[in-house]
Protein backbone atom coordinates (compact mmCIF):
# COMPACT_ATOMS: atom_id res chain seq x y z
CA UNK A 1 0.00 0.00 0.00
CA UNK A 2 2.58 2.48 1.13
CA UNK A 3 4.80 1.43 -1.73
CA UNK A 4 2.06 2.12 -4.26
CA UNK A 5 1.43 5.49 -2.71
CA UNK A 6 5.10 6.33 -2.92
CA UNK A 7 5.14 5.33 -6.54
CA UNK A 8 2.15 7.47 -7.38
CA UNK A 9 3.63 10.40 -5.48
CA UNK A 10 6.78 10.00 -7.52
CA UNK A 11 4.66 9.91 -10.66
CA UNK A 12 2.76 12.99 -9.63
CA UNK A 13 6.00 14.84 -9.00
CA UNK A 14 7.25 13.99 -12.45
CA UNK A 15 4.02 15.27 -14.01
CA UNK A 16 4.26 18.45 -11.98
CA UNK A 17 7.83 18.95 -13.12
CA UNK A 18 6.79 18.55 -16.73
CA UNK A 19 3.93 21.01 -16.25
CA UNK A 20 6.15 23.71 -14.79
CA UNK A 21 8.81 23.32 -17.46
CA UNK A 22 6.29 23.05 -20.30
CA UNK A 23 5.87 26.83 -20.26
CA UNK A 24 9.40 27.15 -21.52
CA UNK A 25 9.35 24.09 -23.74
CA UNK A 26 6.30 25.32 -25.68
CA UNK A 27 7.97 28.68 -26.20
CA UNK A 28 11.20 26.99 -27.22
CA UNK A 29 9.48 24.81 -29.81
CA UNK A 30 7.42 27.65 -31.29
CA UNK A 31 9.76 30.62 -31.14
CA UNK A 32 13.23 29.10 -31.26
CA UNK A 33 13.39 25.56 -32.60
CA UNK A 34 10.83 26.03 -35.38
CA UNK A 35 12.43 29.27 -36.65
CA UNK A 36 15.83 27.61 -36.37
CA UNK A 37 14.63 24.73 -38.53
CA UNK A 38 13.01 27.13 -41.00
CA UNK A 39 16.20 29.11 -41.37
CA UNK A 40 18.11 25.88 -42.00
CA UNK A 41 15.56 25.11 -44.69
CA UNK A 42 15.87 28.60 -46.18
CA UNK A 43 19.64 28.20 -46.26
CA UNK A 44 19.32 25.03 -48.31
CA UNK A 45 16.75 26.28 -50.78
CA UNK A 46 16.57 29.06 -53.32
CA UNK A 47 13.37 30.89 -52.58
CA UNK A 48 11.94 34.06 -54.03
CA UNK A 49 11.27 37.03 -51.77
CA UNK A 50 7.55 36.53 -52.14
CA UNK A 51 7.75 32.94 -50.99
CA UNK A 52 11.03 32.35 -49.19
CA UNK A 53 9.89 29.27 -47.34
CA UNK A 54 9.05 27.10 -50.35
CA UNK A 55 12.06 27.45 -52.57
CA UNK A 56 13.74 24.79 -54.65
CA UNK A 57 16.11 22.54 -52.71
CA UNK A 58 19.72 23.27 -53.62
CA UNK A 59 21.56 21.48 -50.82
CA UNK A 60 24.76 23.08 -49.64
CA UNK A 61 25.18 25.45 -52.61
CA UNK A 62 24.77 28.58 -50.52
CA UNK A 63 27.26 27.31 -47.99
CA UNK A 64 29.77 26.78 -50.79
CA UNK A 65 29.14 30.35 -51.91
CA UNK A 66 29.82 31.57 -48.36
CA UNK A 67 33.08 29.65 -48.17
CA UNK A 68 34.35 31.13 -51.44
CA UNK A 69 33.29 34.68 -50.54
CA UNK A 70 36.59 36.45 -49.89
CA UNK A 71 35.09 39.62 -48.42
CA UNK A 72 33.07 37.58 -45.96
CA UNK A 73 35.97 35.45 -44.78
CA UNK A 74 37.85 38.66 -44.06
CA UNK A 75 35.00 40.01 -41.92
CA UNK A 76 34.52 36.61 -40.34
CA UNK A 77 38.12 36.07 -39.20
CA UNK A 78 38.34 39.70 -38.10
CA UNK A 79 35.28 39.52 -35.91
CA UNK A 80 36.10 36.15 -34.37
CA UNK A 81 39.57 37.34 -33.37
CA UNK A 82 38.08 40.53 -32.00
CA UNK A 83 35.51 38.69 -29.92
CA UNK A 84 38.11 36.26 -28.58
CA UNK A 85 40.28 39.22 -27.65
CA UNK A 86 37.51 41.20 -26.00
CA UNK A 87 36.28 38.51 -23.63
CA UNK A 88 39.46 38.12 -21.53
CA UNK A 89 40.04 41.89 -21.44
CA UNK A 90 36.51 42.53 -20.23
CA UNK A 91 36.85 39.75 -17.67
CA UNK A 92 40.16 41.06 -16.31
CA UNK A 93 38.77 44.56 -15.95
CA UNK A 94 35.64 43.22 -14.33
CA UNK A 95 37.67 41.11 -11.91
CA UNK A 96 39.83 44.06 -10.86
CA UNK A 97 36.79 46.27 -10.43
CA UNK A 98 34.90 43.60 -8.48
CA UNK A 99 37.82 42.91 -6.12
CA UNK A 100 38.16 46.63 -5.42
CA UNK A 101 34.42 47.05 -4.93
CA UNK A 102 34.33 44.07 -2.60
CA UNK A 103 37.00 45.44 -0.27
CA UNK A 104 36.48 47.56 2.82
CA UNK A 105 36.00 50.93 1.23
CA UNK A 106 34.16 54.06 2.23
CA UNK A 107 31.16 54.76 0.03
CA UNK A 108 30.96 51.23 -1.32
CA UNK A 109 27.33 51.71 -2.32
CA UNK A 110 28.06 54.79 -4.39
CA UNK A 111 30.99 53.19 -6.13
CA UNK A 112 28.88 50.19 -6.99
CA UNK A 113 26.09 52.35 -8.34
CA UNK A 114 28.62 54.09 -10.58
CA UNK A 115 30.18 50.87 -11.85
CA UNK A 116 26.90 49.33 -12.94
CA UNK A 117 25.58 52.50 -14.51
CA UNK A 118 26.72 51.59 -18.05
CA UNK A 119 24.25 48.67 -17.92
CA UNK A 120 21.49 51.07 -18.89
CA UNK A 121 23.32 52.39 -21.93
CA UNK A 122 22.50 50.60 -25.15
CA UNK A 123 24.88 49.49 -27.89
CA UNK A 124 23.33 52.09 -30.15
CA UNK A 125 24.11 54.87 -27.69
CA UNK A 126 27.67 53.63 -27.34
CA UNK A 127 27.91 53.80 -31.12
CA UNK A 128 26.63 57.38 -31.15
CA UNK A 129 28.99 58.29 -28.30
CA UNK A 130 31.87 56.70 -30.21
CA UNK A 131 31.09 58.70 -33.31
CA UNK A 132 31.39 61.83 -31.19
CA UNK A 133 34.72 60.69 -29.80
CA UNK A 134 33.54 60.11 -26.25
CA UNK A 135 35.15 56.68 -26.03
CA UNK A 136 38.46 57.88 -27.36
CA UNK A 137 40.62 57.75 -24.26
CA UNK A 138 43.94 59.29 -25.06
CA UNK A 139 45.48 57.43 -22.09
CA UNK A 140 44.79 54.13 -23.73
CA UNK A 141 45.88 55.40 -27.10
CA UNK A 142 49.19 56.55 -25.66
CA UNK A 143 49.69 53.23 -23.95
CA UNK A 144 48.98 51.65 -27.31
CA UNK A 145 51.77 53.51 -29.08
CA UNK A 146 54.33 53.42 -26.27
CA UNK A 147 53.84 49.90 -24.99
CA UNK A 148 54.60 48.50 -28.41
CA UNK A 149 54.93 44.93 -27.28
CA UNK A 150 51.46 44.78 -25.76
CA UNK A 151 49.89 46.60 -28.65
CA UNK A 152 51.56 44.18 -31.03
CA UNK A 153 50.01 41.29 -29.18
CA UNK A 154 46.49 42.58 -28.79
CA UNK A 155 46.45 45.10 -31.64
CA UNK A 156 46.30 48.91 -31.70
CA UNK A 157 42.66 48.66 -32.50
CA UNK A 158 41.82 47.00 -29.20
CA UNK A 159 43.33 49.92 -27.32
CA UNK A 160 41.12 52.30 -29.20
CA UNK A 161 38.10 50.26 -28.16
CA UNK A 162 39.14 50.00 -24.54
CA UNK A 163 36.58 52.52 -23.35
CA UNK A 164 33.79 50.65 -25.06
CA UNK A 165 35.00 47.39 -23.55
CA UNK A 166 34.94 48.91 -20.08
CA UNK A 167 31.40 50.12 -20.53
CA UNK A 168 30.37 46.65 -21.56
CA UNK A 169 31.82 44.96 -18.48
CA UNK A 170 29.10 45.82 -15.98
CA UNK A 171 27.33 42.47 -16.06
CA UNK A 172 30.66 40.68 -15.62
CA UNK A 173 31.41 42.86 -12.58
CA UNK A 174 28.10 41.74 -11.11
CA UNK A 175 28.96 38.11 -11.79
CA UNK A 176 32.35 38.48 -10.10
CA UNK A 177 30.91 40.34 -7.11
CA UNK A 178 28.45 37.54 -6.57
CA UNK A 179 31.29 35.03 -6.79
CA UNK A 180 33.49 36.97 -4.36
CA UNK A 181 30.67 37.00 -1.82
CA UNK A 182 30.64 33.22 -1.80
CA UNK A 183 34.25 32.92 -0.58
CA UNK A 184 34.15 32.22 3.18
CA UNK A 185 35.67 35.06 5.19
CA UNK A 186 37.42 32.60 7.48
CA UNK A 187 39.86 31.79 4.68
CA UNK A 188 41.06 35.37 4.58
CA UNK A 189 41.14 35.67 8.35
CA UNK A 190 43.27 32.57 8.60
CA UNK A 191 45.62 33.81 5.91
CA UNK A 192 45.92 37.20 7.57
CA UNK A 193 46.89 35.52 10.82
CA UNK A 194 49.65 33.80 8.94
CA UNK A 195 50.84 37.20 7.80
CA UNK A 196 49.68 37.01 4.22
CA UNK A 197 49.44 40.34 2.41
CA UNK A 198 46.27 41.27 0.53
CA UNK A 199 48.27 40.76 -2.63
CA UNK A 200 49.10 37.17 -1.65
CA UNK A 201 45.53 36.62 -0.53
CA UNK A 202 44.33 37.58 -3.99
CA UNK A 203 46.60 35.13 -5.81
CA UNK A 204 46.41 32.27 -3.32
CA UNK A 205 42.79 32.47 -2.17
CA UNK A 206 40.61 34.70 -4.31
CA UNK A 207 41.74 33.66 -7.75
CA UNK A 208 41.78 29.88 -7.24
CA UNK A 209 38.42 29.94 -5.46
CA UNK A 210 36.65 31.95 -8.11
CA UNK A 211 38.38 30.37 -11.09
CA UNK A 212 35.07 28.79 -12.19
CA UNK A 213 33.57 32.28 -12.12
CA UNK A 214 36.37 33.54 -14.33
CA UNK A 215 35.42 30.85 -16.82
CA UNK A 216 31.74 31.81 -16.54
CA UNK A 217 32.58 35.44 -17.12
CA UNK A 218 34.76 34.70 -20.14
CA UNK A 219 32.03 32.52 -21.64
CA UNK A 220 29.40 35.17 -20.97
CA UNK A 221 31.56 37.92 -22.48
CA UNK A 222 32.34 35.77 -25.52
CA UNK A 223 28.68 34.99 -26.15
CA UNK A 224 27.78 38.62 -25.61
CA UNK A 225 30.34 39.75 -28.11
CA UNK A 226 29.38 37.10 -30.68
CA UNK A 227 25.64 37.72 -30.54
CA UNK A 228 25.70 41.49 -30.28
CA UNK A 229 23.68 42.97 -33.16
CA UNK A 230 26.32 45.63 -33.71
CA UNK A 231 29.19 43.31 -34.59
CA UNK A 232 30.56 43.01 -38.10
CA UNK A 233 29.25 39.56 -38.97
CA UNK A 234 25.83 40.53 -37.77
CA UNK A 235 26.07 43.61 -39.97
CA UNK A 236 27.11 41.46 -42.92
CA UNK A 237 24.18 39.09 -42.45
CA UNK A 238 21.86 42.04 -42.13
CA UNK A 239 23.20 43.60 -45.31
CA UNK A 240 22.81 40.44 -47.35
CA UNK A 241 19.26 39.86 -46.17
CA UNK A 242 17.80 43.35 -45.94
CA UNK A 243 19.75 45.26 -48.55
CA UNK A 244 20.44 42.55 -51.11
CA UNK A 245 17.37 40.46 -50.20
CA UNK A 246 19.49 37.34 -50.51
CA UNK A 247 17.73 35.46 -47.73
CA UNK A 248 19.19 32.05 -48.45
CA UNK A 249 22.71 33.40 -48.40
CA UNK A 250 22.07 35.28 -45.16
CA UNK A 251 20.57 32.17 -43.60
CA UNK A 252 23.55 30.07 -44.68
CA UNK A 253 25.97 32.58 -43.14
CA UNK A 254 24.01 32.79 -39.93
CA UNK A 255 23.87 29.00 -39.59
CA UNK A 256 27.58 28.64 -40.14
CA UNK A 257 28.19 31.42 -37.68
CA UNK A 258 25.99 29.70 -35.11
CA UNK A 259 27.90 26.44 -35.49
CA UNK A 260 31.25 28.21 -35.20
CA UNK A 261 30.12 29.97 -32.01
CA UNK A 262 28.93 26.66 -30.61
CA UNK A 263 32.29 25.07 -31.37
CA UNK A 264 34.29 27.94 -29.87
CA UNK A 265 32.20 28.02 -26.71
CA UNK A 266 32.57 24.26 -26.29
CA UNK A 267 36.34 24.54 -26.69
CA UNK A 268 36.54 27.38 -24.16
CA UNK A 269 34.34 25.39 -21.80
CA UNK A 270 36.38 22.19 -21.97
CA UNK A 271 39.77 23.88 -21.83
CA UNK A 272 38.54 26.18 -19.06
CA UNK A 273 37.04 23.33 -17.06
CA UNK A 274 40.35 21.51 -17.16
CA UNK A 275 42.21 24.51 -15.82
CA UNK A 276 39.73 25.39 -13.10
CA UNK A 277 39.25 21.82 -11.94
CA UNK A 278 42.99 21.38 -11.61
CA UNK A 279 43.30 24.49 -9.49
CA UNK A 280 40.42 23.29 -7.40
CA UNK A 281 42.06 19.98 -6.57
CA UNK A 282 45.35 21.65 -5.68
CA UNK A 283 43.66 23.52 -2.91
CA UNK B 1 37.93 21.03 9.19
CA UNK B 2 37.62 24.73 8.69
CA UNK B 3 37.59 25.43 12.43
CA UNK B 4 40.74 23.42 12.80
CA UNK B 5 42.55 25.39 10.17
CA UNK B 6 41.40 28.64 11.74
CA UNK B 7 42.70 27.49 15.11
CA UNK B 8 45.98 26.41 13.63
CA UNK B 9 46.49 29.70 11.90
CA UNK B 10 45.55 31.54 15.07
CA UNK B 11 48.29 29.64 16.85
CA UNK B 12 50.85 30.45 14.22
CA UNK B 13 49.63 34.04 14.26
CA UNK B 14 50.43 34.21 17.95
CA UNK B 15 53.90 32.92 17.29
CA UNK B 16 54.43 35.67 14.79
CA UNK B 17 53.10 38.31 17.15
CA UNK B 18 56.67 38.93 18.39
CA UNK B 19 57.67 40.04 15.01
CA UNK B 20 56.50 43.60 15.65
CA UNK B 21 58.73 45.38 13.19
CA UNK B 22 57.49 43.28 10.34
CA UNK B 23 53.94 44.10 11.32
CA UNK B 24 54.55 47.84 11.09
CA UNK B 25 55.94 47.71 7.59
CA UNK B 26 53.02 45.47 6.81
CA UNK B 27 50.64 48.19 7.97
CA UNK B 28 52.41 50.80 5.89
CA UNK B 29 52.15 48.60 2.85
CA UNK B 30 48.47 48.02 3.47
CA UNK B 31 47.86 51.74 3.69
CA UNK B 32 49.66 52.32 0.41
CA UNK B 33 47.61 49.57 -1.16
CA UNK B 34 44.43 51.15 0.17
CA UNK B 35 45.29 54.57 -1.24
CA UNK B 36 46.22 52.99 -4.52
CA UNK B 37 42.93 51.13 -4.72
CA UNK B 38 40.97 54.32 -4.01
CA UNK B 39 42.79 56.04 -6.85
CA UNK B 40 42.03 53.17 -9.23
CA UNK B 41 38.40 53.08 -8.08
CA UNK B 42 37.90 56.79 -8.62
CA UNK B 43 39.54 56.73 -12.02
CA UNK B 44 37.65 53.67 -13.17
CA UNK B 45 34.50 55.20 -11.73
CA UNK B 46 35.08 58.27 -13.83
CA UNK B 47 35.45 56.15 -16.96
CA UNK B 48 32.25 54.30 -16.12
CA UNK B 49 30.38 57.55 -15.60
CA UNK B 50 31.88 59.11 -18.69
CA UNK B 51 29.12 58.14 -21.13
CA UNK B 52 26.47 59.71 -18.92
CA UNK B 53 28.57 62.78 -18.13
CA UNK B 54 29.39 63.24 -21.78
CA UNK B 55 25.71 63.01 -22.70
CA UNK B 56 24.67 65.56 -20.10
CA UNK B 57 27.46 67.96 -20.91
CA UNK B 58 27.10 67.81 -24.69
CA UNK B 59 23.32 67.89 -24.68
CA UNK B 60 23.25 71.33 -23.10
CA UNK B 61 25.62 72.92 -25.60
CA UNK B 62 24.39 75.53 -28.03
CA UNK B 63 25.68 75.47 -31.59
CA UNK B 64 28.24 78.12 -30.70
CA UNK B 65 29.51 75.99 -27.82
CA UNK B 66 29.78 72.96 -30.08
CA UNK B 67 31.93 74.86 -32.55
CA UNK B 68 34.02 76.52 -29.87
CA UNK B 69 36.90 74.15 -29.16
CA UNK B 70 37.66 75.88 -25.85
CA UNK B 71 34.37 74.54 -24.49
CA UNK B 72 35.01 70.94 -23.54
CA UNK B 73 32.92 69.99 -20.51
CA UNK B 74 31.16 73.10 -19.24
CA UNK B 75 29.07 74.93 -21.82
CA UNK B 76 28.21 78.62 -21.48
CA UNK B 77 24.78 78.11 -19.99
CA UNK B 78 22.22 75.42 -20.63
CA UNK B 79 20.66 75.38 -24.06
CA UNK B 80 17.31 73.69 -23.49
CA UNK B 81 16.22 73.95 -27.10
CA UNK B 82 18.25 70.82 -27.86
CA UNK B 83 15.79 68.82 -25.81
CA UNK B 84 12.83 70.33 -27.62
CA UNK B 85 14.31 69.45 -31.01
CA UNK B 86 15.20 65.95 -29.80
CA UNK B 87 11.72 65.54 -28.33
CA UNK B 88 10.13 66.38 -31.67
CA UNK B 89 12.53 64.26 -33.70
CA UNK B 90 11.98 61.31 -31.42
CA UNK B 91 8.22 61.71 -31.71
CA UNK B 92 8.54 61.27 -27.97
CA UNK B 93 4.93 61.04 -26.80
CA UNK B 94 4.18 58.18 -29.21
CA UNK B 95 7.49 56.31 -29.04
CA UNK B 96 7.64 56.51 -25.24
CA UNK B 97 4.30 54.73 -24.98
CA UNK B 98 5.51 52.07 -27.42
CA UNK B 99 8.72 51.60 -25.49
CA UNK B 100 6.76 51.13 -22.28
CA UNK B 101 4.57 48.49 -23.87
CA UNK B 102 7.48 46.73 -25.54
CA UNK B 103 9.61 46.69 -22.41
CA UNK B 104 7.26 46.33 -19.45
CA UNK B 105 4.98 43.63 -20.87
CA UNK B 106 7.89 41.41 -21.95
CA UNK B 107 9.52 42.05 -18.59
CA UNK B 108 6.45 40.77 -16.74
CA UNK B 109 6.23 37.84 -19.13
CA UNK B 110 9.87 36.85 -18.75
CA UNK B 111 9.86 37.13 -14.96
CA UNK B 112 6.72 34.99 -14.64
CA UNK B 113 7.44 32.34 -17.24
CA UNK B 114 11.12 31.96 -16.38
CA UNK B 115 10.29 31.73 -12.66
CA UNK B 116 7.73 29.00 -13.32
CA UNK B 117 9.84 27.00 -15.74
CA UNK B 118 13.04 27.61 -13.81
CA UNK B 119 11.33 26.24 -10.73
CA UNK B 120 10.34 23.11 -12.61
CA UNK B 121 13.83 22.64 -13.99
CA UNK B 122 15.64 23.49 -10.78
CA UNK B 123 13.57 21.52 -8.27
CA UNK B 124 12.16 18.54 -10.12
CA UNK B 125 13.98 15.60 -11.56
CA UNK B 126 12.39 13.86 -14.48
CA UNK B 127 13.38 12.14 -17.64
CA UNK B 128 14.67 14.74 -20.09
CA UNK B 129 15.38 17.41 -17.51
CA UNK B 130 19.06 17.26 -18.37
CA UNK B 131 18.23 17.56 -22.06
CA UNK B 132 16.07 20.60 -21.40
CA UNK B 133 18.84 22.18 -19.37
CA UNK B 134 21.23 21.59 -22.27
CA UNK B 135 18.70 23.18 -24.63
CA UNK B 136 18.49 26.25 -22.40
CA UNK B 137 22.27 26.56 -22.59
CA UNK B 138 22.13 26.10 -26.36
CA UNK B 139 19.58 28.91 -26.62
CA UNK B 140 22.07 31.25 -24.98
CA UNK B 141 24.38 31.09 -27.94
CA UNK B 142 21.95 31.20 -30.85
CA UNK B 143 22.68 34.48 -32.61
CA UNK B 144 19.43 36.42 -33.08
CA UNK B 145 20.24 36.72 -36.79
CA UNK B 146 19.92 33.01 -37.33
CA UNK B 147 16.24 32.97 -36.50
CA UNK B 148 15.06 36.49 -37.15
CA UNK B 149 14.04 36.01 -40.79
CA UNK B 150 12.00 32.91 -40.04
CA UNK B 151 10.53 34.62 -37.01
CA UNK B 152 9.55 37.50 -39.24
CA UNK B 153 7.77 35.22 -41.67
CA UNK B 154 6.12 33.38 -38.77
CA UNK B 155 4.85 36.62 -37.27
CA UNK B 156 3.71 38.01 -40.59
CA UNK B 157 1.73 34.82 -41.18
CA UNK B 158 0.12 35.33 -37.78
CA UNK B 159 -0.41 39.00 -38.73
CA UNK B 160 1.51 40.15 -35.68
CA UNK B 161 3.75 42.58 -37.54
CA UNK B 162 3.26 46.16 -36.32
CA UNK B 163 1.72 45.00 -33.06
CA UNK B 164 3.22 44.44 -29.62
CA UNK B 165 2.61 40.70 -29.86
CA UNK B 166 6.02 39.62 -31.29
CA UNK B 167 7.62 41.05 -28.16
CA UNK B 168 5.02 40.00 -25.62
CA UNK B 169 3.94 36.47 -26.55
CA UNK B 170 7.39 34.83 -26.77
CA UNK B 171 8.31 36.53 -23.50
CA UNK B 172 5.39 34.86 -21.73
CA UNK B 173 6.80 31.52 -22.86
CA UNK B 174 10.29 32.11 -21.53
CA UNK B 175 11.75 33.23 -24.85
CA UNK B 176 12.32 36.74 -26.08
CA UNK B 177 15.43 38.78 -25.50
CA UNK B 178 17.95 36.64 -23.53
CA UNK B 179 15.14 34.52 -22.15
CA UNK B 180 17.57 31.63 -21.81
CA UNK B 181 19.79 33.63 -19.47
CA UNK B 182 16.83 34.44 -17.24
CA UNK B 183 15.81 30.80 -17.30
CA UNK B 184 19.31 29.90 -16.17
CA UNK B 185 19.27 32.45 -13.34
CA UNK B 186 16.00 31.07 -11.94
CA UNK B 187 17.01 27.44 -12.40
CA UNK B 188 20.26 27.98 -10.52
CA UNK B 189 18.49 29.97 -7.83
CA UNK B 190 15.85 27.33 -7.12
CA UNK B 191 18.45 24.58 -7.26
CA UNK B 192 20.34 26.33 -4.49
CA UNK B 193 17.43 26.43 -2.02
CA UNK B 194 17.45 23.75 0.70
CA UNK B 195 15.40 20.66 -0.05
CA UNK B 196 13.57 20.71 3.29
CA UNK B 197 11.69 23.82 2.27
CA UNK B 198 9.12 22.32 -0.01
CA UNK B 199 9.14 18.96 1.76
CA UNK B 200 7.94 20.66 4.93
CA UNK B 201 5.18 22.42 3.07
CA UNK B 202 4.30 19.17 1.31
CA UNK B 203 3.91 17.35 4.58
CA UNK B 204 1.56 20.11 5.68
CA UNK B 205 -0.55 19.09 2.71
CA UNK B 206 0.12 21.94 0.31
CA UNK B 207 -0.13 21.17 -3.41
CA UNK B 208 2.57 21.94 -5.94
CA UNK B 209 1.07 25.23 -7.04
CA UNK B 210 0.57 26.39 -3.48
CA UNK B 211 4.13 25.49 -2.54
CA UNK B 212 5.36 27.42 -5.54
CA UNK B 213 3.22 30.50 -4.89
CA UNK B 214 3.44 30.72 -1.11
CA UNK B 215 6.85 29.28 -0.30
CA UNK B 216 9.08 29.50 -3.33
CA UNK B 217 8.07 32.68 -5.08
CA UNK B 218 8.45 34.92 -2.01
CA UNK B 219 11.94 33.49 -1.51
CA UNK B 220 12.78 34.16 -5.14
CA UNK B 221 12.35 37.92 -4.81
CA UNK B 222 16.04 38.72 -5.33
CA UNK B 223 16.18 36.59 -8.46
CA UNK B 224 12.95 38.14 -9.72
CA UNK B 225 14.35 41.59 -9.13
CA UNK B 226 17.56 40.88 -11.03
CA UNK B 227 15.70 39.34 -13.96
CA UNK B 228 13.14 42.17 -14.02
CA UNK B 229 15.84 44.80 -14.05
CA UNK B 230 17.88 43.23 -16.83
CA UNK B 231 14.82 42.32 -18.86
CA UNK B 232 13.51 45.87 -18.64
CA UNK B 233 16.82 47.43 -19.59
CA UNK B 234 17.55 45.07 -22.50
CA UNK B 235 14.05 45.15 -23.92
CA UNK B 236 13.94 48.91 -23.64
CA UNK B 237 17.25 49.33 -25.41
CA UNK B 238 16.78 46.68 -28.07
CA UNK B 239 16.34 48.11 -31.50
CA UNK B 240 17.30 45.03 -33.46
CA UNK B 241 14.10 43.02 -33.07
CA UNK B 242 12.01 46.17 -33.11
CA UNK B 243 13.52 47.24 -36.42
CA UNK B 244 12.22 44.01 -37.93
CA UNK B 245 8.85 43.56 -36.30
CA UNK B 246 7.45 47.08 -36.37
CA UNK B 247 7.90 49.40 -39.29
CA UNK B 248 5.08 51.92 -39.10
CA UNK B 249 6.19 55.18 -37.42
CA UNK B 250 3.38 55.15 -34.86
CA UNK B 251 4.43 51.70 -33.58
CA UNK B 252 8.15 52.40 -33.24
CA UNK B 253 9.79 52.37 -29.81
CA UNK B 254 12.28 55.01 -28.69
CA UNK B 255 15.33 52.89 -29.50
CA UNK B 256 14.38 52.45 -33.18
CA UNK B 257 13.46 56.09 -33.52
CA UNK B 258 16.80 57.09 -32.03
CA UNK B 259 18.50 54.79 -34.53
CA UNK B 260 16.70 56.38 -37.46
CA UNK B 261 17.44 59.82 -36.04
CA UNK B 262 21.12 58.82 -35.94
CA UNK B 263 20.83 57.59 -39.51
CA UNK B 264 19.38 60.91 -40.68
CA UNK B 265 22.11 62.76 -38.84
CA UNK B 266 24.91 60.63 -40.31
CA UNK B 267 23.54 60.89 -43.84
CA UNK B 268 23.89 64.64 -43.57
CA UNK B 269 20.15 65.23 -43.43
CA UNK B 270 20.48 66.76 -40.01
CA UNK B 271 20.35 70.42 -40.94
CA UNK B 272 16.73 70.69 -41.98
CA UNK B 273 15.67 68.68 -38.91
CA UNK B 274 17.80 70.85 -36.64
CA UNK B 275 20.01 67.90 -35.65
CA UNK B 276 23.53 68.29 -34.34
CA UNK B 277 25.78 66.48 -31.88
CA UNK B 278 24.14 68.20 -28.94
CA UNK B 279 20.66 67.23 -30.08
CA UNK B 280 21.77 63.62 -30.58
CA UNK B 281 23.00 63.54 -26.98
CA UNK B 282 19.78 65.15 -25.80
CA UNK B 283 17.96 62.38 -27.64
CA UNK B 284 20.10 59.74 -25.90
CA UNK B 285 19.25 61.31 -22.55
CA UNK B 286 15.53 61.31 -23.28
CA UNK B 287 15.72 57.62 -24.22
CA UNK B 288 17.79 56.57 -21.23
CA UNK B 289 16.12 58.81 -18.63
CA UNK B 290 13.30 56.42 -17.63
CA UNK B 291 15.85 53.63 -17.21
CA UNK B 292 18.09 55.94 -15.24
CA UNK B 293 15.29 56.69 -12.79
CA UNK B 294 14.52 52.99 -12.38
CA UNK B 295 18.22 52.30 -11.94
CA UNK B 296 18.70 54.95 -9.25
CA UNK B 297 15.74 53.55 -7.33
CA UNK B 298 16.74 49.94 -7.73
CA UNK B 299 20.52 49.68 -7.97
CA UNK B 300 20.89 48.78 -4.29
CA UNK B 301 18.63 45.77 -4.69
CA UNK B 302 20.39 44.81 -7.89
CA UNK B 303 23.66 44.06 -6.14
CA UNK B 304 21.98 42.37 -3.20
CA UNK B 305 19.87 40.41 -5.65
CA UNK B 306 22.81 39.19 -7.68
CA UNK B 307 24.65 38.25 -4.51
CA UNK B 308 21.74 36.15 -3.35
CA UNK B 309 20.63 34.61 -6.63
CA UNK B 310 23.70 32.49 -6.98
CA UNK B 311 24.08 33.89 -10.49
CA UNK B 312 27.66 32.83 -10.12
CA UNK B 313 26.83 29.54 -8.40
CA UNK B 314 28.34 26.36 -9.76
Amino acid sequence: MSKRRGYSLERRKVTEGYLFVSVWVIGFLAFTLYPLYMSLKISMTSGKISDILNGEFVGLDHYKRVLTDASFSQVFVDQILKSLMDAPIISIFALIAAVLLNGDIVGKRYFRAVFFAPVIISGLMIRILNSQGAADFSIFQELGSSALLISDIIGEDTFARMGTLLWRSSVEILIFLAGLQSIPRSLYEAAEMDGATPWECFWKITLPTISPIVLLSIIYATIDSFTEPDNQIMGYIRESTITRLDFSYGAAISWMYFLVILLIILIIFYVGRRVTVNEGSQR
Amino acid sequence: MKDLSVKLSKATGMLQENNVGKRYTQKGKNLALKIFSYIVLIELGFIFLLPLLFMVSTSTKSLADLLDSSVVWLPNGVYWDNFVVAYNNLNFAVTLKNSFMMAILPMIGQVLSCAIAGYGLGRYQFRGSKLIFALVLLCLIIPPQTIIISLYSLFSELEWINTYLPFVVPAFFGQGLRGALFMLIFTQFFKGLPKELDEAARIDGAGAIRVFLTVMLPLAKPAMFVVAMFSLVWNWNDNYMASFFVNSPEMRPLSTQLDSMNGTFNMGGGVENGLNEAVMMAGCILVVLPLFIVYILGQRYLVEGVERTGLAGD
